[in-house]
């Protein structure tokens, strides 16, 4: 029975947008049919892992047994503020928010 | 002056009782429609658009007693840019999605996801309510339910033996 491989479970790999901004990098992914409580995002080894289970709900509204699942890995650069990482789930797009330390920040620097 | 309407077939099957080298050309022919009618028969919603589009939505469907249901993934997008429409028994679903990064100033460094215009249009085997179509939209993935109208539904007829 438990040799490893679940029976009937998809592996996904979600679509992506990241876009470098001044401040922060916007990681985007696409994962419709969700449940938020079932989307996990870790910071392990300064890399970004995420994952999210979905199932399917039958007429009766019973929840099933997962039959997808979602994953990937990010690998984070140096610059990536591990502490304020912020996360929002919206219209089955993950959208992930990783904000540069504030030492990476570009700043003017004024003559005196 | 007639106005003949061409049939290829019959210009084929005439050819080629003409000229022999022409057999294996309509016997190819064939084999294609052939594969093309079995690529095509048995899809309880045949889909028909494959062009004039940016992407393709990925669209399960599902056949129960009383109704077909249809689930489209439409992730990221605003339910008032999908429209929906039903006209001959064709099922149209079709909208577009903008990118709302573009807006953003930064580098791209990555996009894998889906933008701008599609389209996807299925034909309904049955008869169906086109009243009582139910849509919803949740988290990214657009449910459609269309009943099944009585006499499309499977019959159970109890035959009396005597």
């Amino acid at each position: 029975m438990t040799n490893g491989v679940v029976k009937g479970v998809h592996t996904l790999v979600p679509a992506v947008d990241i876009v470098e901004t001044k401040n922060s990098y916007i990681v985007k992914l696409d994962i419709p049919g969700a449940a938020k409580d079932k989307i996990k995002a870790q910071i392990e080894d300064n890399s970004l892992r995420v994952s999210a289970s979905i199932a399917e709900y039958g007429e009766s509204g019973k929840e099933s047994e997962p039959v997808k699942e979602y994953r990937r890995e990010f690998a984070l650069a140096n610059d990536v503020d591990v502490n304020t990482i912020d996360a929002q789930y919206d219209l089955g797009v993950l959208t992930i928010t990783l904000n540069k330390k504030v030492q990476f920040l570009p700043k003017e620097i004024t003559i005196n | 002056m007639s106005l003949i309407k061409r049939n290829p077939t019959q210009e084929m099957t005439r050819w080629s009782n003409e000229f022999p080298a022409f057999r294996g050309l309509e016997s190819l022919r064939r084999d294609m429609n052939r594969i093309f009618d079995e690529f095509f028969r048995g899809d309880v919603l045949a889909d028909e658009t494959f062009f004039g589009r940016d992407w393709t939505p990925a669209v399960d469907v599902m056949e129960n007693n009383d109704s077909y249901v249809l689930k489209a993934e439409l992730p990221g997008m605003n339910k008032d840019d999908v429209k929906i429409t039903l006209e001959n028994n064709v099922l149209t679903i079709r909208g577009e999605k903008k990118n709302e990064l573009e807006k953003k100033e930064g580098n791209f460094q990555r996009v894998e996801r889906s933008y701008g215009v599609f389209e996807r249009s299925f034909t309904i085997p049955g008869t169906i309510k086109s009243n009582d179509i139910d849509a919803q939209y949740k988290d990214g993935i657009l449910t459609l339910t269309l009943p099944k109208a009585e006499e499309a539904k499977p019959k159970l007829i109890d035959v009396k033996v005597k």
